[in-house]
């Protein structure tokens, strides 16, 4: 294992290479606050299990050395390899970044909702100071504001009534390996306007790579937001996506992440309620299998009275995989008449798959109702014997219990054309096979 | 209003510390500060054998090469300032201590434990009756033991831990440590080195004690650090209940006090295990009171057995305890029962750690924490499946009581599964008492204070009911006292 101080020297050169290419290199603010989030990427260093909040995962080969800027350069993608990603969603608004760039050859912007504007990092300066925001960062989020090239800044307008969902689709090509890309997004949705963004991560199976992703959200007074995240990377791909959401009076979020990809996962999201009536429903399911490992991280910060948040986690967990889930509920001493709960299930059907759970509740206030639940098991074998005795032999009733398991979360999803999208993935992953199956996703 | 007044006025004067007093009695004391000749000189001081001498100082090097230069842990939810761990007494005895009946007791000694509750020549004459057999423990060594020859004739062992070094040697070397390393943590290292004495019982194969086991702690002299170290083993298909029960004098300096309890249980065997704790808390400004660091753990080694923690803890001023199982055996069985209650500027840090290792092991975990004035409460427990644990089943609940909105619940639960047959289910709820309910009672003639204390009597109910029926009536009463004076 590298020593931490080399691999933060190894990403300080590269930040010196590449500083005149980042948006807003001009920019000297900007440059301070990119030079301020390197400097405390380098003081904290790579995560490791030695910090709580990474108790549970091991960042592997980031441990062992830095990864090198991703090629800018890729061909031979065509918008017909992007809509075989995505059946259900092709034909849509949707950007698409490659190795952490904006292709516009194979954006499409056509059907864009009215009123929902779209920008690219680069193009973007007025706003950047705002995307790069580095408050109570933690490292990774930092060395992604110090290196992110580009990303998307969606905003919309004002009362805008919501439209088409907007599919960003993020696609590696890594080269020989060892490759990261950081990708920086803004979302804000003003107030009364309402609007759907689904994110979708690939990657080809084979060499290594890092995906680094961080995306700002604010959502207005009474306005709402509904975010879909579907994370298929490569096989041995590392993918790490942080979210963090502001949501003002009145204001809804919901959120919905699918994670099946990578060789290790950690998708972690942060919503802080800054204005009252205001709620949140953090749902997500992952299914690993093979020697994935992946890692669903929340935290709600109840900082206002009256909010309201609901979560909902599943993991489905084969071969060697391993599941992490924590979930942290903070409600602050004026955060009176919270409402917040949360459940986290985790169905383990091989005898070395592993699941971790850590639903963390801390309460200030006196006048809330808070809870969390947590359950890991097999399958109910009373519900495996009602299907076997119908003449079912074993290996369909539990892969149709799997199923059933699954198809609960993906089914209650809203816009028609994500639920086809996640159901399709779903499906794909439980054909894969159960006790034995080996591959993540594929691109 | 006037009647809500008159209220707060009677829980005032019931929430004074009525056990803050202190005995006047000769002592004999190591000189101040921690070092190698201080673990010699206890070790002396007891007549110990040269083993467990060898054992302290080992443990004494770990602490002082290993985990004292990297401080005291940082991890558990509570504040307070560094402890100078130079700045303590870690030895001191009442003088008088070779004794063959009670009436050879410091009559002093005597008049305490009748001021705390336990008229204990009076337990002799009601032996047939109550049996209780109490193995007092005054600052840190044994005075005297009640009811000794009764057990010895069912071939129990029961009493000081320093008796049992001396007269049962071999089981003390097979089974100190076993449970608890000497490298387990911080305070259990700082213990193994200096503890001065505790309880130690054995109960042979196949005995069913027939008395529950009694000790009352309390720490007396001032700035005397208290280690108390318990071993309890139940042999084979044996079963014996042991209860603690804890008062201290009212002081203003903290104190530091790290026990260290080991249980065993083999095949077939059970263990209950209780506790009231009740030590000085500090004032209503979070003044002075007990650092409570204890460690406990109770061992499952053989198949079928059972061990099971009850605990009802209102005192101290910081509390950081986690009795724990470790379910080697198949079969064996690991419960927590837990009311954790604090007011004021109390902080507590406890919850259990169920680690499942052999197969259809099953852990119970049922643990109310109530928080009032400007109090922290945080449960903080673990479940660990291991791959092996077949069949392994936990269940848990933890529920938070907020009393006002200057005090913190926390609730920090870790799950860790590698055993896909192994059933885990944690649920975990925080609220105030609700308005509805209040208003139920109230409109039933029941006025705000004992409607408050009837809810929360229920809160706690699935956990008092699991403590021996001595220990229910004071638990009860502590229930009450701690937090009526929250009300309103």
């Amino acid at each position: 294992m590298a020593q931490a101080t080399d691999i933060s020297r190894a990403y300080a050169d590269q930040f010196a290479r590449l500083r005149a290419t980042l948006p807003g290199a001009k920019d000297p603010k900007l440059s301070a606050l990119r030079e301020g989030a390197l400097a405390r990427f380098a003081k904290a260093g790579v995560p490791t299990p030695r910090l709580e909040d990474w108790k549970y995962t091991r960042l592997g080969a980031l441990l062992d050395g830095a990864f090198e800027p991703s090629s800018p350069v890729v061909n031979g993608i065509g918008e017909d390899a992007i809509d075989a990603l995505s059946p259900a969603l092709a034909g849509g608004p949707r950007l698409v970044f490659v190795n952490g760039l904006l292709r516009a050859d194979l954006c499409c912007l056509d059907g864009l909702p009215a009123g929902m504007r779209v920008e690219s990092l680069g193009a973007a300066p007025a706003d950047l100071a705002e995307a790069l925001a580095d408050r109570d960062a933690d490292a990774l989020w930092s060395l992604n504001g110090a290196l992110a090239r580009d990303g998307a800044i969606v905003t919309v307008a004002k009362d805008a009534g919501e439209g088409d969902p907007l599919h960003i689709v993020h696609l590696a090509r890594p080269g020989a390996g060892g490759e990261a890309s950081h990708t920086r997004h803004m979302i804000r949705i003003e107030p009364g306007a309402a609007a759907t963004v689904v994110e979708s991560f690939f990657g080809p199976d084979g060499a290594a790579y890092w995906s680094n992703a961080a995306c700002l959200i604010r959502v207005g007074r009474d306005a709402r937001l509904r975010h879909f995240r579907r994370q298929q990377e490569g096989a041995a791909g590392l993918h790490r996506t942080a979210v963090r959401v502001e949501l003002d009076a009145g204001a809804a979020y919901e959120s919905f992440g699918l994670f099946l990809g990578g060789a290790i996962g950690r998708d972690e999201i942060s919503v802080r309620f800054a204005g009252e009536g205001a709620s949140c429903t953090l749902d997500g399911i992952y299914l690993g299998r093979g020697t994935q490992h992946l890692d669903c991280t929340t935290r709600v910060f109840h900082a206002v009275p009256r909010c309201t948040s609901h979560e909902t986690y599943r993991g489905v967990l084969d071969d060697k995989a391993h599941g992490v889930f924590q979930g942290l509920i903070r409600v602050e001493k004026q955060a009176q008449k919270t409402d917040a709960h949360m459940l986290s299930k985790t169905l383990l059907l091989s005898d070395r798959a592993a699941v971790d759970a850590k639903p963390e509740l801390e309460i200030l206030a006196d006048d809330v109702q808070c809870s969390h639940g947590a359950t890991t098991g097999d399958l109910d074998p009373a519900s495996l014997f009602f299907l076997r005795s119908r003449g079912l032999p074993e290996a369909r009733a539990r892969a149709m219990l799997v199923e059933a398991f699954i198809t609960q979360m993906v089914e209650g999803i809203g816009p028609d054309a994500v639920r086809a999208d996640f159901t399709a993935a779903a499906s794909a992953w439980s054909a894969g096979g159960l006790g034995g199956g080996m591959t993540g996703g594929r691109a | 209003m006037a009647a809500m007044v008159a209220t707060i006025e009677t829980v005032r004067e019931l929430s004074e510390y009525k056990h803050g007093f202190v005995t006047e009695i000769d002592e004999e004391r190591a000189p101040k500060g921690l070092n190698e000749d201080i673990v010699r000189f206890i070790s002396a001081k007891k007549e110990e054998p040269e083993w467990l001498l060898e054992w302290r100082l080992k443990a004494f090097r770990h602490w002082r090469d290993r985990l004292l230069p990297a401080a005291e842990p940082t991890w558990a939810r509570v504040s307070f300032p560094p402890i100078d761990f130079q700045d303590s007494y870690y030895f001191s005895a009442p003088k008088r201590k070779e004794l063959n009946s009670l009436d050879e007791v410091d009559p002093e000694l005597l008049a305490t434990y009748a001021k705390l509750g336990i008229p204990l020549k009076e337990q002799e004459v009601l032996a047939g009756v109550k049996n209780i057999a109490i193995d007092a423990v005054f600052d840190s060594v044994s005075v005297a033991t009640t009811f000794k020859k009764k057990l010895q004739e069912m071939g129990i062992i029961f009493g000081s831990f320093s008796d049992a070094v001396k007269e049962h040697p071999e089981l003390v070397r097979k089974y100190l440590g076993s449970v608890v390393p000497y490298t387990d943590n911080f305070y259990a290292a700082l213990n193994s080195a200096v503890f001065s004495d505790g309880s130690f019982a054995y109960i042979p194969p196949g005995v069913r004690c027939p008395m529950e086991l009694s000790t009352y702690f309390r720490i007396n002299a001032s700035n005397t650090g208290q280690f108390e170290r318990t071993l309890l083993i139940a042999d084979k298909g044996a079963y014996v209940s042991y209860l603690e029960g804890c008062t201290a004098p009212q002081r203003d300096e903290n104190q530091l006090h790290a026990a260290v309890v080991e249980l065993v249980a083999l095949d077939d065997a059970e263990v209950k295990y209780s506790t009231v704790q009740n030590w000085y808390p500090g004032d209503a400004e979070g003044k002075g009171g007990i650092y409570n660091f204890v460690t406990k753990r109770g061992a499952c080694k053989g198949v079928n057995s059972k061990i099971s923690w009850t605990q009802v803890e209102t005192g101290s001023a910081i509390t950081w305890k986690y009795p724990s199982c470790i379910l080697q055996g198949d079969n064996s069985v690991g419960e927590f029962y837990s009311v954790a209650i604090t007011n004021n500027h109390q902080q507590a840090d406890t919850g259990t750690k169920m680690v499942h290792i052999g197969r259809n092991t099953r852990s119970t975990i049922i643990s109310k924490g109530i928080s009032a004035g400007k109090s922290q409460n945080t449960y903080r427990g673990l479940v660990r499946i291991g791959p092996k644990a077949e069949g392994a089943r936990n269940y848990t609940q933890c529920d938070s009581l907020l009393m006002g909105d200057t005090c913190e619940a926390h609730t920090t639960p870790y799950i860790e599964v590698k055993n896909r047959s192994a059933q885990v289910e944690h649920e975990a709820t925080t609220s105030k008492i609700s308005e509805d309910q209040l208003f139920y009672l109230r409109q039933r003639g029941l006025d705000a204070e004992d409607a408050v204390s009837m809810i929360v009597n229920g809160f706690c109910k699935q956990v008092l009911q699991e403590l021996p029926m001595e220990f229910a009536v004071e638990a009860q009463k502590l229930v009450a006292i701690s937090l009526e004076g929250s009300v309103g």
